[in-house]
């Protein structure tokens, strides 16, 4: 038995690749192909950008309003001073009225949109020395009544 | 400076200042039968992706081997990658045997049905190597890499490979004596 020679073996394994080769693509076809391929990658990613950045504006003014509307700003409550100087005249009469807590009551509902704001957000907005917050018009009124 | 570098120099590529599309266009027909081996019909598909790699950078030749060397093994990587990615997807298993190079084998028992026994038998024991011994052979005994330079586009020790390729040439060589005993009886 005749050992085979690596060179046969070599050349057996060129010819099993030979026969295993196909013609390929052309190559400016998929040059192309591929170009175009980066150029549509790089618009996507510069459309994902910017909406991440439009997602975040979103957000960040979204969250801020909720804030500011629910804790910071109730949007209706009196001007400062109206209820306290209201109170005010109600108990001393100046009005007119008698001064009777029903009746002040009834008219503070009827002559206000005004909401009394929750010890929480009392507690929360306690003036700092100088400050002039809607709270303070609130607690005076609670003090004369 | 030769007429070639001139002509390199004005081509290369934005995002890979030592690769140009002249040279990839000389090489095309080398990658695309290598791409065919790894990834059967989905050669186009593997050859394109390494093209935009190479294009956007992703991939950069940083001439620590010479360009054939490392495009044969972006194309490798870009092969298994799109592999594993069909493996993610859930595939058919058909498809999946064609991104691993199962396709090719299957081609090698059609193809020997008109061909000598010899060749039948060798075609079926290229099909019986694994997937890596395949490689190495064709990288190093087909296209003229050095082993060092297989171990560089496949990712592998240098000794892996030499191991790799030892056991398909003994294999193969074991395969060719049983064709000439049987001849012989």
């Amino acid at each position: 038995m005749q050992k085979p020679k690596d060179e046969q073996l070599d050349r057996l394994i060129g010819e099993h690749f030979d026969r295993q080769n196909t013609p390929a693509a052309d190559f400016a076809q998929l040059w192309q192909r591929a170009e175009q391929d980066v150029a549509s990658r790089a618009e996507a990613r510069h459309r994902r950008r910017w909406m991440r950045l439009a997602t975040a504006a979103v957000l960040l003014v979204g969250v801020g309003g909720v804030l500011v509307a629910t804790d910071l700003l109730p949007t209706d409550s009196p001007p400062d001073g109206q209820i306290a100087q209201f109170a005010l005249d109600k108990v001393d009469g100046a009005d007119g009225a008698d001064g009777t807590d029903e009746e002040m009551q009834q008219q503070m509902v009827s002559t206000t949109r005004w909401r009394a704001p929750s010890d929480r957000f009392l507690d929360q907005t306690r003036p700092l020395p100088g400050w002039q917050l809607p709270g303070r018009d609130a607690l005076q009124m609670e003090e004369v009544l | 400076m030769t007429v070639r570098q001139v002509q390199m120099n004005n081509d290369t590529l934005n995002n890979n200042p030592h690769v140009s599309r002249a040279d990839l266009s000389a090489l095309h027909q080398d990658l695309f039968q290598w791409a065919y081996s790894l990834a059967g019909t989905h050669a186009e598909d593997v050859l394109q992706h390494t093209y935009v790699l190479i294009l956007e950078g992703k991939a950069r030749y940083d001439r620590q081997s010479t360009l054939k060397t490392w495009t044969f093994g972006v194309v490798r990587n870009v092969s298994r990658d799109l592999a594993r990615r069909a493996e993610r997807q859930r595939v058919g298993v058909a498809q999946l045997a064609v991104l691993d190079g199962q396709a090719v084998t299957d081609d090698l028992s059609l193809s020997g049905a008109d061909a000598d026994r010899r060749v039948q038998m060798i075609d079926a024991a290229m099909a019986a190597l694994s997937a890596q011994q395949r490689e190495v052979l064709q990288l190093h005994t087909y296209r003229e890499f050095s082993l060092s330079e297989c171990a560089d586009i496949m990712n592998l020790s240098l000794g892996t490979v030499r191991t790799h390729y030892h056991r398909a040439k003994a294999v193969l060589k074991q395969q060719l004596e049983d064709i000439h005993a049987e001849a012989e009886r």
